[in-house]
């Protein structure tokens, strides 16, 4: 019944997220995921490897896009803060002391839905028109 | 600091080969510095940097195999083949790692002395601007402890701080002006901690260490004692970078001499592609005992460079360097222009 409940409700969410505007880029987490919604900041932390967490104390797996996906460099720039080759040097650093690797990259925004879809604790982003009842949405811009 | 591992370097790169397909999870990186660089004379002293094209000084090869063995536990090696020490092959990193808590995280193995702001990554050349850290700063011949590690990591309000400490043993060769000399540091400790507030940073560290090197005349009665300080400012807003960089040794033994090095470079993002960057450097050795007058070295230099990221992952750099040293052993010294290229590449 819960699971029910929880299942109408990100409906709605990623249906009102996806009729916002097409051009947009939606943050995508699983249906289950108890998070209702995570700011920029969260999300930043996630992707940076910086926080292994949701706020709700779940582990928080990120998904990224491929290098050449246009939707990454906005993702990059408007919510990391930081341009690829700047993530790629951040990431070297990270990598080469041990501290981390990298997001797994997948090559399109499909796959990343279909990940996130599968399994509670990852998180991604996905063009806002890419966006079904499969995945709840966080965040947009 | 050449330990012969070539056996162990293909049965690692072989088990991860083989391995790779069962489990997902192990992450095999590469990083490999190749550069060129020439001094308009021989006089000065960069490296193993003279008039003719020299290669070895800044090329240089590394593999790192990092895996989880399980939630908390994990194993990471990194190997390096230098071209300054004829490209053997040597266990930079190699560390078995618990994550205790979400904060805490303990380590045992071969570490990276954790000596300057640069040391954890100090040969991964795509990391940084310039084809060589400033060597009147990052002048000490080795980079790697045998010891075990903590860190502890923590947000106190907006600022981001880390907390190291580690103790271990230094047991190898060390390369001092082209003549590899055992030494032997015991009851080898340092902390650093760095605290980092948005764009700003900033580290602390220090080193202390009982040092023995017989062919030196160190430590043959007892063990001689040395201290390593630093302090380092960093702003780095993506478009510009800045960082300043202070170090001083101490040493008890009279065949070493205790000096202070410091730097200070900008660097400025132009767009996605270029980087330009400035530097200036200055090492002051102080003499503190007689006895000691031809082993004085007072130097500085000024450094301008440009970097090229190719690709994503590529990174084309090329420098000048001028070497003004004041006192060379002691003597007058001179000064020259050292002319640098490298590509840096990380995979």
């Amino acid at each position: 019944m819960l699971k029910k409940t929880l299942l109408a409700m990100s409906l709605v969410t990623s249906l009102a997220g996806a009729s916002l505007s097409a051009a947009e880029t939606a943050v995508i987490v699983h249906p289950n995921n108890g998070n209702a919604a995570l700011d920029s900041d969260t999300i930043k932390k996630i992707f940076l490897g910086k926080s292994k967490k949701f706020p709700d104390g779940n582990e928080a797996i990120p998904i990224d896009q491929g290098d050449d996906s246009p939707v990454r460099s906005g993702f990059l720039e408007s919510v990391v803060g930081k341009s690829p080759s700047q993530v790629k040097s951040y990431w070297s650093k990270r990598v080469f002391t041990g501290k981390g690797t990298p997001p797994k990259q997948v090559p399109s925004g499909a796959e990343v839905k279909k990940l996130v879809s599968e399994n509670p604790a990852t998180i991604g982003y996905i063009d806002a028109s890419e966006v079904d009842g499969s995945v709840k949405v966080v965040f947009t811009f | 600091m050449k330990t012969k591992l070539t056996p162990l370097f293909a049965a690692v790169l072989g088990v991860a080969c083989g391995s790779a397909q069962a489990h997902m999870d192990i992450n095999v990186n590469g990083f490999l510095s190749a550069g060129v660089a020439t001094a308009s004379t021989d006089e000065i002293a960069e490296g193993i940097i003279d008039e003719d094209a020299t290669f070895k000084e800044d090329t240089t090869l590394g593999i790192q195999i990092s895996a989880p063995v399980s939630d908390r536990f994990s194993l990471t090696g990194q190997l390096v083949a230098r071209g300054t020490e004829d490209y053997d092959v040597d266990a930079s990193w190699a560390y078995a790692s618990f994550e205790a808590s979400d904060e805490l995280t303990l380590r045992i193995g071969r570490l990276r002395v954790p000596f300057f702001y640069y040391s954890d990554f100090l040969e991964v050349g795509f990391a940084y601007n310039w084809v060589r850290p400033p060597t009147e700063v990052y002048r000490i011949g080795f980079s790697s402890v045998d010891a075990i590690d903590a860190t502890y990591n923590i947000e106190l309000g907006d600022i981001e701080s880390s907390f190291q400490v580690y103790y271990g043993r230094f047991d190898d060769d060390v390369n001092i002006g082209g003549n590899e000399i055992p030494f032997e540091l015991t009851n080898f400790a340092g902390a650093v901690a760095t605290f980092t507030w948005n764009e700003f940073s900033t580290r602390l560290t220090y080193h202390q260490a009982d040092i023995e090197a017989p062919t030196l005349g160190i430590g043959t009665d007892d063990p001689e004692e040395s201290w390593f300080g630093g302090i380092a400012f960093i702003y780095d807003d993506g478009d510009n970078l800045a960082v300043a960089e202070w170090t001083t040794i101490d040493h008890e033994a009279v065949a070493l001499v205790d000096d202070v090095a410091w730097l200070a470079m900008y660097a400025r993002r132009l767009n996605d592609q270029f980087t330009v960057h400035v530097t200036y450097a200055n090492e002051d050795d102080a003499q503190d005992e007689t006895g000691q007058d031809a082993l004085i070295n007072d130097q500085e230099s000024y450094i301008g460079g440009v970097r090229y990221d190719i690709e994503s992952n590529v990174a084309l750099k090329l420098e000048v360097k001028y070497n003004d040293e004041k006192t060379r052993n002691g003597a007058d010294g001179e000064d020259g222009i050292i002319y640098s290229a490298a590509v840096d590449m990380v995979f």
